[in-house]
């Protein structure tokens, strides 16, 4: 499997940051959801700040995928907050409502920022 | 021949590009950049070049994944034809077809967390104008570019 996430921890937040460039293949989807998901196999995992900052574009099946993991994060009790997101990318959540879902923050310091208030 | 036929005829196309495919999302992928390529030798900007990658990813993997149930026996026939400012598409798959207009509306509260139905609704804001045929298995829309 290849890896399609970057991890790094900042005091008791965990960082991912997404590798991939385009969102859109199912193959890079699946295991993208896949590994953001087994973050939470780590009971430590309470707060997490996936990176877009280096994502051009994403279908509607990356965004099935948020969705899942939005769930996940539900079920064990931790904080989800995004960040990074392209101007493109963020019209097609807001387009969808997505944008009320999610904790959007613009860049990585804001999204940082945002476990503490 | 219709007024509307006559009027899309006399349109003077750069490029153009018709076919069918067995249902398979690599030959997708590979038909997007072919076009993104054609349509960037325009000089169209990143957000009109966003949006007609994005409505050209969700129309095809519909006709493949929810029209032709990803089937190989299956195939997806395309026609796409360029001009300077605008794109036609038009996509038809081998699937019993979908009501576009009768689908549970993404955004209302109580389908929010649904994890499907987002495509259509970005089909329809990021072309500049979309229309099914009533059986829902042929779509065409058009993609302008704005500056």
């Amino acid at each position: 499997m290849a890896q399609r996430i970057d991890v790094k921890k900042v005091a008791d937040i965990t960082i991912a940051t997404t590798l991939d460039m385009k969102l859109n293949d199912d193959l890079s989807i699946q295991e993208w959801g896949e590994q953001l998901v087994a973050l939470f196999d780590d009971d430590a995992c309470k707060k997490l700040l996936v990176s877009f900052e280096r994502v051009l574009f994403m279908s509607s099946s990356a965004l099935r995928a948020l969705i899942t993991l939005n769930k996940k994060v539900k079920e064990v009790g931790a904080h989800l907050v995004l960040c990074g997101i392209d101007d493109n990318i963020m019209e097609a959540f807001r387009i969808t409502r997505l944008d009320g879902i999610f904790h959007i923050k613009r860049n990585e310091d804001d999204g940082i920022r945002a476990f503490e208030q | 021949m219709n007024l509307e036929s006559q009027n899309l005829e006399s349109q003077i196309w750069i490029w153009t590009k018709e076919g069918a495919f067995s249902s398979d999302m690599g030959t997708v992928h590979a038909l997007i950049e072919e076009v993104i390529g054609a349509v960037r030798a325009e000089h169209w900007t990143d957000r009109d070049m966003f949006a007609l990658e994005l409505t050209l990813e969700e129309t095809l993997t519909n006709a493949v994944k929810h029209g032709n149930h990803s089937d190989p026996g299956k195939r997806v026939c395309f026609a796409f034809k360029l001009c300077p400012d605008k794109i036609c598409v038009r996509i038809e798959d081998e699937g019993e077809g979908f009501d576009p207009y009768a689908l549970a509306d993404p955004r209302e509260p109580e389908n929010q967390m649904i994890p499907s139905g987002r495509g259509v609704l970005l089909i329809k804001h990021f072309a500049t104008s979309v229309k099914w045929n009533e059986q829902g298995n042929v779509v065409e829309f058009e993609k302008y570019r704005t500056s």
